[in-house]
C-alpha cells in the first residue's frame, strides 16, 4: 500500500477542500438570505465586512511573512469571516465582526501553519474573543425578527434578551416552540432558523462536507441530557426541544463542531469526541455563567483532539491484534 | 564553506540576538505572570522596570562576589534576602514616581523580589563569570524586560481602555478582554515569534552574504 504525507482536512471520496468550503459557504449563503429576510440588508453588509476583514487579514499575514503564497480564492478564510456575523445579533457595531475575524484568523489560525493545521476553529476563537471583549450588552442582546433595522444607525432599535437568557435564569422562552423552530425569536441573526439549520445540515451531511458521526452524535447527546436534566419548568421533551433550538448548540454543531481540521479521524473517536464535547457544553450551560458557552466548551474540547485521535488508535490497534491473535490461535489448532 | 563571514557579522550584531533570541525573559519563559498578567497599563510597566532595575542590578552584582564562596542551595537563600531588602527600598520609589500603582500593580510590585530571571541567573552565575560580563549581561536583561513589559503594556492599555498613562486617545474599538492574561499569553508568545523571526532573519542574511561573496570570489578568480 502506498501512502501519501498530506494534511488535513483527510477527503475519501471526490471533494477537494474548495469544493467542501464551497458547499458550507452555500448553506450560509441560504442562512444569509434568511437574516435579510428577517432584519434587512444590515445582515448582508455585516457577512460582507465578516468575509472581507478575514480574507484580508488572511492574504496581508501571509504576504507579509511569505511562508505561503497568498490565495484570494482559497475559500476557508471566507467560510470564517461568513461564520462569525451570523454568531452575533444583527446590530452589532461593525468593528465587532473586524475584530472578530482579524483574531480568529492572526491568533487561531496563521500562527499554526494555515489552512489543515489549525488546532482551534478560528470562528469559534472569534467569537470567543468578541464574547470576551466587548460588553454582553453587544453581544447578548437581539433585535425582535421581522425589524428593518438601518445599516449604519441602529442606536433607535430595541433590544431584548436570547433565548438562551431566559433558560439561564430558569425561565422558558416566551415565543413558543412552533415559533423558536421557524426562528421568529430574538436570537443571533444565522442560529435561530432551525429548519433552515436542519436542511443545511442534510445538505452537508449528504455532500460528506460534513460526517453525519459528529453532529448526530453531539445532538443525541444534547438530546438526552436536556431530556433527563431540565433548566425549565416544561415537559422532558419540551426542555429536550428547547436546549436543542437555543443558542449557538446547533448552529455550532453543524458549522464549527464539524470542520474537519479540528476533528478526529477514526469515526469512533469522531462519536467518542462529539459526545465528550456535548457533556461539557451541558455542562456549561447548567453551570456557566456566560450566555453562549458551546464555543468556550469547543475551543477547550479543541485542544484534545490529538489525545482521542491517540487513544482510539491505540485501542484500534488492540482490537486487530486480538483479531489476528484469534486468527492464528484458529489456525494453529 | 568559508564561515568567517557569518561569524564576523554575528560578532557585529551580537546585541541584537542577545537582547531577542538569547533572553530567558523571551526564550525561558522567566518572568511571564508580571508581563501576562501584570502588564496591563504603561504606569505598571515603568514600576516593574524600575523594580527590575535595582533588584537585577544589585542580586546580580551579590551573586557575583559570593558565587566562588557558596553551595548553590545557601545562594538561593543569600540572593532570595537581597532581591526581597532591594525590593522594600526600589517599591519605595516606585511609589515616589507614581503614588497610585499599588492600585494597579496590586502584590506583582511586591512578588518582583522572586522574579525568575533575577533567581535564576543569580543562582546559576558560573564561578568564573567576570564583572564587566555579568553586567553587561544583566543590563541586557533589564533592557528586554522593560522592553517587552512597554510593548504589551502600551497594547493592552490602548486597546483595553483607550489610555495611555491613564490619558485618553482616539481608539477604533475598547476590547475589555484584552486586559485578560490570556491576551498577553498570546502577546507574548507573538513577540517569542518575532524574536525567533529576528534571529533567523539575522542568520539568513548572513549566509546568503557569505554565499554572494564566495560566488563573487570564485567568479573573479583566474581561470586555469
Amino acid at each position: 500500500m502506498q501512502l501519501k504525507k498530506s494534511n488535513p482536512p483527510y477527503i475519501t471520496h471526490g471533494d477537494s477542500t474548495r469544493s467542501m468550503m464551497f458547499n458550507v459557504i452555500l448553506v450560509l449563503l441560504m442562512l444569509y438570505g434568511m437574516a435579510i429576510f428577517f432584519y434587512g440588508p444590515r445582515a448582508l453588509v455585516l457577512g460582507g465586512v465578516g468575509a472581507f476583514s478575514a480574507v484580508m487579514t488572511e492574504w496581508l499575514i501571509n504576504f507579509l511573512f511569505r511562508r505561503i503564497k497568498p490565495k484570494i480564492h482559497d475559500l476557508s478564510p471566507w467560510v470564517t469571516g461568513l461564520l462569525i456575523p451570523l454568531m452575533l445579533p444583527a446590530t452589532v457595531p461593525f468593528r465587532v465582526p473586524v475584530v472578530a475575524a482579524i483574531f480568529g484568523i492572526s491568533v487561531a489560525k496563521l500562527p499554526f501553519g494555515g489552512t489543515g493545521h489549525n488546532v482551534f476553529n478560528p470562528a469559534a476563537a472569534g467569537y470567543a474573543f468578541a464574547v470576551t471583549s466587548f460588553s454582553s450588552d453587544i453581544i447578548f442582546r437581539y433585535p425582535q425578527p421581522l425589524t428593518m433595522i438601518p445599516v449604519w444607525n441602529t442606536s433607535g432599535v430595541s433590544l431584548y434578551p436570547g433565548a438562551s437568557f431566559s433558560m439561564s435564569i430558569g425561565g422558558v422562552p416566551g415565543t413558543g416552540i412552533v415559533y423558536t423552530a421557524l426562528g421568529n425569536t430574538p436570537g443571533p441573526m444565522g442560529a435561530t432558523h432551525i429548519l433552515v439549520l436542519l436542511a443545511g445540515l442534510v445538505f452537508l451531511m449528504s455532500r460528506r462536507t460534513i460526517r453525519w458521526q459528529i453532529p448526530v452524535s453531539f445532538l443525541a447527546t444534547t438530546t438526552l441530557i436536556g431530556f433527563i436534566f431540565r433548566r425549565i419548568p416544561v415537559t422532558r421533551l419540551y426542555s429536550a426541544a428547547y436546549e436543542n433550538m437555543t443558542g449557538l448548540l446547533l448552529f455550532g454543531a453543524i458549522f464549527m463542531l464539524g470542520d474537519p481540521v479540528t476533528t478526529p479521524k477514526r469515526s469512533w473517536a469522531k462519536v467518542a469526541y462529539a459526545v465528550v464535547t456535548a457533556i461539557i457544553v451541558m455542562v456549561f450551560r447548567h453551570v456557566g455563567k456566560v450566555q453562549e458557552s458551546f464555543t468556550f466548551a469547543l475551543l477547550l474540547m479543541n485542544a484534545t483532539v490529538w489525545g482521542f485521535d491517540m487513544g482510539l488508535e491505540h485501542i484500534a490497534k488492540l482490537v486487530r491484534r486480538r483479531k489476528y491473535e484469534s486468527v492464528a490461535d484458529t489456525k494453529v489448532s | 564553506m568559508n564561515l568567517s563571514q557569518i561569524r564576523r557579522y554575528r560578532r557585529r550584531n551580537r546585541t541584537l540576538p542577545r537582547m531577542v533570541a538569547n533572553n530567558p525573559l523571551l526564550i525561558m519563559g522567566l518572568d511571564f505572570p508580571f508581563v501576562v498578567v501584570g502588564a496591563t497599563g504603561l504606569k505598571n510597566a515603568v514600576a516593574f522596570s524600575v523594580e527590575m532595575l535595582f533588584i537585577h542590578l544589585f542580586t546580580m552584582i551579590v551573586a557575583y562576589l559570593i558565587a566562588p564562596k557558596l553551595k548553590i542551595w545557601q545562594r538561593v537563600f543569600a540572593t532570595t534576602i537581597v532581591s526581597t531588602v532591594v525590593m522594600v527600598f526600589s517599591r519605595e520609589l516606585v511609589l515616589m514616581l507614581i503614588p497610585d500603582i499599588e492600585n494597579y500593580a496590586g502584590m506583582y510590585l511586591y512578588l518582583m523580589a522572586l522574579n525568575g530571571v533575577t533567581l535564576f541567573q543569580a543562582n546559576f552565575l558560573s564561578k568564573e563569570a567576570k564583572l564587566p560580563k555579568v553586567m553587561v549581561s544583566a543590563m541586557l536583561n533589564i533592557v528586554v524586560f522593560a522592553l517587552t513589559m512597554t510593548v504589551v503594556s502600551v497594547i493592552r492599555e490602548y486597546l483595553g481602555t483607550g489610555t495611555l498613562w491613564g490619558i485618553p486617545v482616539p481608539s477604533f474599538a475598547r476590547m475589555e478582554g484584552v486586559r485578560a492574561p490570556f491576551f498577553g499569553f498570546i502577546l507574548m508568545g507573538m513577540l517569542i515569534a518575532l524574536g525567533r523571526f529576528i534571529n533567523r532573519k539575522l542568520t539568513g542574511f548572513a549566509i546568503i552574504d557569505n554565499m554572494r561573496r564566495e560566488s563573487t570570489a570564485a567568479a573573479e578568480q583566474p581561470q586555469g
